[in-house]
């Protein structure tokens, strides 16, 4: 009996990690590459260790704004711009979007608004090629999103050129 | 062995084997000396510590190379391409499984594979929120680990795995409270009350299991363990309820309240119920810790203005409390012991 449930459990793990990797996967593969704009951030700050704190100059916008509920989670509704930068439109209140409108989920935190991911990890040492970096890369489908890299003020992507 | 003719009925469970026993035995002349000899190698075997050291260095051995792993990956290589990282975690991976399933989960080996293969799936998680940069949600991560490694520690039947798995559990509670379950200020301390009652219950089921006989956790130190953990989440509320009354909300005095009743349950069910000499001790421990900061709180609201006097008096104080509780201690270990005897 144990022994057929540790073959069963097995399965099971080996299966939900690699269906991980092919939601992810279909997310870049089918999503729609669409940029945010970083807020500048204290360089102090900005750099620990591997990874990079995020803030985005959207969810500054938001935080001034004053909310219609104080609502704890939300959605923003973006919009993309000609060089496909995203620019905020207004809070979502479950009205039916327009074709390039979408969502970007959003939760508040000492009347702060913040939008995930708030950080960006690469490589040990690799911080000076992100130092500079004006813009997020994000893959957007119907349902999700995913952070696929940073770009500089050229909306090029940063590829580390080690 | 020859008994005694049975005047109440002991249950022999609760009489403790050990060389004492062996000696009042062959004293009374209910053993022979070649069974003294046989008991005591039975009961401390010669070679006793040549396992022991060889269990200590599998176990060292493990955890190193399992560090090694995890540090090589938390590096976050750009040159390794995702293919190369996620397909080296799950060869890893499904191979320690293999070997899990190859020892049994009977063996030493078999568990430490399978203990293995839980850090793994841990390092997998890791790997992914590099690649996919899902670093905000990091309780997540604990979260699917707990969730998915909870099977295997269930069947694993090993104390080591049931550590790991609440240590991952108890991360998860604490990521989600921060990040996830984002609670107004006044209900801040509701934490602790969460994870007194997560370990709490983990302590409650450690002391069903193992009274119907699950010997995998009746590891002395695996109750102790928990227990420690929870006095130091149960101190944290009521000192700060004791020191700082202004500051501490509502949710401060819903934990220390429960906090209080989990110390008091704990301290009767360990002494009358199922006497643990150690638990007792970390329970007297944490009774003198919250006194001695009572009593401070007080000195200080009457003679707030001359600190000397507060200091002179609080060492005073310090003393007495720590003597009450080893007085008690130590009549509880003599009552205990006439009572085997």
């Amino acid at each position: 009996m144990q022994r057929k449930l540790l073959i069963i459990f097995s399965f099971l793990v080996m299966i939900v990690l690699n269906y991980g990797i092919y939601q992810k996967e279909q997310i870049l593969a089918h999503g729609e590459t669409l940029l945010i704009e970083l807020a500048p951030v204290d360089p102090r700050s900005l750099l620990q260790g591997d990874y990079m704190a995020l803030d985005y100059a959207i969810a500054r916008k938001a935080s001034s704004l004053p909310l219609t509920s104080s609502q704890q989670r939300g959605y923003i509704v973006i919009k993309s711009d000609n060089n496909k930068v995203a620019q905020f439109v207004r809070f979502y209140n479950g009205e039916p979007l327009t074709d390039n409108e979408k969502l970007l989920r959003f939760h508040r935190r000492y009347n702060q608004i913040n939008i995930v991911p708030d950080s960006f990890l690469f490589q040990e040492g690799h911080a000076k090629y992100y130092e500079n970096a004006k813009y997020g890369v994000f893959k957007f489908t119907d349902k999700s999103r995913l952070l696929v890299g940073l770009a500089d003020d050229d909306r090029k992507i940063i590829t580390p050129s080690e | 062995m020859d008994t005694e003719k049975p005047t109440a009925s002991i249950n022999l469970k609760q009489i403790p084997a050990n060389r004492r026993l062996v000696e009042e035995l062959y004293a009374q002349g209910y053993l022979s000396a070649e069974g003294k000899v046989y008991a005591l190698n039975r009961l401390y075997p010669h070679n006793q510590w040549g396992i022991w050291v060889s269990r200590l260095l599998l176990l060292l051995g493990t955890a190193l190379v399992l560090s090694g792993v995890v540090y090589f990956f938390a590096f976050n290589w750009a040159k390794l391409t995702p293919l190369i990282k996620f397909s080296t975690v799950q060869i890893g991976l499904v191979s320690c499984l293999i070997a899990a399933y190859g020892y049994s989960l009977k063996k030493l080996a078999g568990q430490l594979f399978l203990l293995a293969a839980t850090v793994l799936v841990g390092v997998f998680l890791a790997i992914f929120g590099q690649i996919y940069q899902t670093g905000a949600d990091a309780y997540q991560l604990f979260m699917v680990w707990a969730l998915l490694t909870f099977g295997w520690t269930v069947i694993a039947s090993f104390s080591a795995q049931w550590l790991l798995w609440l240590i991952v559990s108890n991360i998860f509670i604490w990521l989600w409270w921060e990040q996830a379950a984002l609670p107004s200020s006044s209900m801040e301390d509701l934490l602790y009350s969460l994870l007194l009652g997560f370990n709490g219950l983990a302590l409650v089921l450690r002391e069903f299991t193992v009274q119907h006989n699950y010997n995998w956790l009746s590891a002395a130190w695996f109750r102790v363990m928990l227990v420690f953990v929870l006095a130091v989440f149960l101190i944290i509320p009521i000192e700060h309820c004791i020191i700082d009354p202004d500051s501490a909300r509502v949710s401060t005095y819903l934990s220390a309240l429960l906090g209080s009743i989990i110390l008091i349950s704990g301290f009767w069910f360990y002494r009358f119920k199922l006497f643990d000499m150690w638990v007792l001790a970390t329970i007297v421990l944490t009774c003198c810790i919250i006194a001695i900061t009572a009593i401070f709180k007080l000195f200080f609201e009457i003679f707030g203005d001359s600190e000397s006097i507060t200091f002179l008096l609080l060492g005073f104080a310090t003393l007495g409390v720590f003597t009450v509780g080893l007085i008690y201690l130590r009549a509880v270990a003599h009552k205990m012991e006439a009572a085997h005897d």
